[in-house]
């Protein structure tokens, strides 16, 4: 993902925009990292390379944990405590 | 620099395409003969790729996108709710070398929140799930003023668009034919290949 897709894109569900951006890896560009709406508390995975902006219902529950699990250390306290649609508390 | 629409069409040749299409979603494989066709018609008659923003709403594997980033669009999304296709879609980008002007995310276009100069889209002609083509096209004009979009030909599909985009406070400004004849990609395509009309439409929000 290149940054400059943040100056376009908003919240799919309460549509808030911008999105606060959290870069766990960057080569030429974002390879892992995080999308957070700071209205609504929802965050998107950023993997190889891809944001995954879809809707509660549509989002793989197994998958998402593991992504948080896997890189707690640098998501803020909030999302993995109280993040939408799933988090680790 | 791309320099004929031969040249485009040899490019988008060389995009991969669904291993195992899904059926639901109506995928297939854009010929590139087509889509060369569709992106130089928008770009040469409409000067609406070079330097925009191009959104291609249900890019599967990404030929339009791939495509209008060849046409030196400035910034390239494609949007597909299928992570298969998402993954293929970047392979095609990295191999046509064009990586650096698209990004590619995973959304539901009844929901996903982004603007853009224009939308290209190859929606599912609703066949298999009644609506799917309105889906898109009221997707397309909350994304861009202006959106270019392949439905299923004929008589009856045209009356019924007309009043549907009215309806959505858009007009229709161009309707162009297509044939297009695609190989046997489902097994209940019994022929080698089969031919289909379609039209592209160009329509734009009322007031823009």
């Amino acid at each position: 993902m290149k940054r400059k897709l943040l100056d376009i894109l908003a919240c799919p569900i309460c549509k808030n925009y911008p999105l606060e951006l959290i870069v766990f890896e960057e080569k030429e560009e974002i390879e892992e990292g995080l999308l957070i709406c700071n209205k609504c508390n929802r965050w998107y995975p950023i993997m190889e390379s891809i944001p995954h902006m879809l809707p509660d219902d549509l989002r793989d529950k197994e998958e998402d944990l593991s992504f948080l699990r896997k890189w707690k250390e640098k998501i803020p306290e909030n999302i993995l405590r109280e993040g939408k649609p799933f988090n680790l508390s | 620099m791309i320099s004929s629409k031969t040249e485009l069409e040899i490019e988008l040749e060389k995009i991969k395409s669904f291993e195992s299409p899904i059926l639901s979603l109506e995928q297939y494989k854009l010929p590139a003969s087509i889509a060369a066709d569709i992106l130089w018609y928008i770009n040469f008659r409409h000067k609406d790729i070079s330097n925009k923003i191009v959104i291609d709403l249900g890019c599967g594997t990404g030929i339009l996108s791939i495509g209008a980033a060849l046409l030196s669009a400035k910034y390239v999304i494609g949007v597909d709710i299928d992570k298969k296709a998402i993954k293929y879609a970047r392979e095609n980008a990295y191999e046509l070398r064009v990586l650096d002007k698209i990004d590619f995310i995973v959304g539901d276009v009844r929901n996903i929140e982004i603007k853009g100069d224009i939308v290209i889209q190859n929606p599912p002609f609703g066949v298999r799930r009644r609506g799917a083509d309105r889906i898109f096209i009221i997707a397309g004009l909350r994304i861009a003023p202006k959106i270019y979009s392949l439905h299923k030909g004929g008589e009856r599909v045209r009356k019924f668009m007309i009043k549907f985009i009215n309806d959505n406070n858009a007009k229709i400004e161009e309707i162009v034919p297509l044939k297009i004849k695609l190989p046997h990609t489902y097994q209940f395509h019994k022929k080698k290949f089969y031919t289909f009309r379609a039209d592209l439409y160009k329509i734009s929000r009322k007031g823009s």
